[in-house]
């Protein structure tokens, strides 16, 4: 059962590839740095004129899923939820 | 060329088979595999509340082949699989789906027609893939690989296909999930025969119940029936629809009720007394007006309906004199159908839809005399100052304060069924 986090989060992330325009690749949250494996699933939600970019994906080891949102408008980082992969 | 009741009697339809239906298989949960590579190859339930007694929206096709479907509560799924993943519905999720496998289609041909949120019918008879040499299997095959590609590696769909849309869906649902099937002359008898009445897009129990009271009681029967008996059974001009539909013919190619009605429902997590429903409504004749707003349309008629716990299921329409052009207008007519025409004593809702109809052009409007020596503004300036605020700072950032309080009763939602 995924948790949900909302916690504000510090992000390195790829901007201009030609298939992805972003790409986050490693996290920091909870003291811990996360390399981040391929996105799984991308879609945008609306905040009024903003959009907001969600990333499901897992860590690189693959134990744990992760959903991201980036704010366009704020360029904040945001960890939405997580769960352990079993 | 034979005549039966008025009508050409055409036969078997020999055309070719150029139409497509093509539906995502078990959309919502597939989604959420695909989002979530650890739930993939297991069980999946995707629900509107997670609570025990919350219904089942999409199941995966594992949790199906357990039991587990559209309909199944939280706790009786978890009773069957204790693993079972729940997931509340993500709709942002699935429109992106939607979005992306669309685009994979409009490439074989601009003759694209949503039915759902995850079913497509496409019409190649003008597809340039078709011209060039490809068969129909071949282009079917291709969007499968192509549907892997663009949208997951998680998502599969089922393709079928038939010189009509009734054909294409039926074929599409023989063989899920991940099928590919063909419906023509030269196998229809074969299908036909190894189906049942239930089986058939359209045919419902009370259909079902109906043909059976009319001599008819397999696929096999209700194809060889003659349109005249067809009419008898079905009370006029639908029995000659089915005989043309199940000879291959188009006949669901309309727009019936395309740009006819705007409306929107909530399922109410917390059900609620008939009076306490104010904020509800208001929710729903905001969603309205905007759309109205974005049309220019002002509505003319008001569609209510309320599910009971209890009671049995109520709906009232009414026409309505004045136009109905703001959120107010809308809230005002669906408050007071619901104030003097719902039964009394019913209990408790469980949910609320609310409908507009009979759209006509904004007119301009008499303004009403300024006695107060305030400036006036018509309502329909009103409804669009309204929404361009709620488009820019997002949803409900203006509201009135009948809808204080109503965070979290009435989330987003993907509407079932037809898209028209």
């Amino acid at each position: 059962m995924s948790l949900t986090i909302n916690e504000r989060i510090a992000v390195i992330a790829v901007f201009g590839d030609k298939n992805a325009p972003l790409t986050p690749v490693q996290l920091r949250w909870n003291k811990k740095q996360y390399k981040l494996g391929k996105v799984d699933f991308y879609h945008t939600t609306r905040d009024g004129h903003h959009t907001v970019h969600h990333f499901s994906l897992t860590n690189d080891e693959q134990s744990m899923y992760m959903k991201l949102a980036f704010n366009s408008h704020s360029l904040v980082w945001t960890l939405e939820e997580t769960e352990a992969c079993e | 060329m034979k005549h039966s009741a008025g009508k050409i009697d055409l036969g078997i339809n020999q055309s070719e088979s150029k139409i497509m239906h093509i539906d995502l298989n078990s959309c919502f949960a597939t989604i959420e595999q695909q989002a979530r590579q650890h739930w993939r190859g297991q069980p999946v339930g995707v629900v509107a509340y997670d609570s025990p007694g919350g219904i089942i929206l999409a199941a995966s096709y594992e949790a199906k082949r357990l039991g587990i479907s559209l309909g199944t509560r939280v706790w009786e799924a978890k009773k069957i699989c204790p693993n079972i993943h729940i997931t509340t519905v993500d709709p942002p999720k699935y429109r992106k789906a939607h979005q992306l496998f669309r685009e994979v289609l409009e490439d074989y041909t601009s003759r694209v027609k949503a039915k759902s949120i995850d079913e497509f019918v496409l019409d190649l008879s003008d597809s340039r893939a078709l011209k060039s040499g490809q068969t129909m299997q071949q282009i079917g095959y291709e969007i499968k690989q192509r549907v892997y590609q663009h949208v997951g590696e998680a998502v599969s769909c089922d393709v079928g296909i038939g010189p009509n849309r009734f054909l294409a869906k039926l074929a599409s649902g023989l063989h899920k999930p991940n099928g590919l099937d063909i419906i023509d002359l030269n196998n229809m008898s074969e299908v036909y025969a190894k189906l049942e009445l239930k089986d058939l897009p359209g045919i419902n129990r009370r259909y079902d119940t109906r043909l059976r009271l009319g001599g008819i009681h397999t696929v096999s029967d209700f194809a060889a029936a003659d349109s005249q008996q067809l009419r008898g059974i079905f009370g006029g001009i639908v029995g000659y629809y089915w005989w043309l539909r199940l000879r291959g013919w188009e006949i669901d190619d309309r727009d019936w009720k395309s740009g006819s009605q705007i409306g929107h429902q909530y399922a109410l997590k917390e059900k609620l007394q008939p009076d306490q429903l104010d904020p509800i409504i208001f929710k729903l004749a905001q969603k309205i007006a905007r759309r109205l707003s974005v049309k220019g349309l002002s509505a003319t008629g008001i569609r209510v309906g309320l599910r009971y716990v209890r009671s049995p299921y109520w709906h009232k329409s009414r026409r309505i004199p004045q136009q109905l052009i703001t959120t107010q207008d809308v809230f005002q007519a669906a408050h007071s159908l619901i104030d003097t025409e719902a039964p009394m004593g019913a209990g408790l809702v469980s949910l609320l839809s609310v409908t507009t109809y009979g759209f006509q052009p904004i007119n301009p409007e008499q303004l009403a005399l300024n006695l107060q020596g305030r400036p006036i503004a018509n309502r329909g300036d009103i409804a669009k100052a309204m929404n361009q605020i709620n488009e820019r700072y997002g949803d409900f950032a203006v509201i009135p304060a009948t809808m204080l309080g109503t965070d979290g009763i009435a989330g987003d939602s993907i509407a079932f069924g037809n898209l028209s």
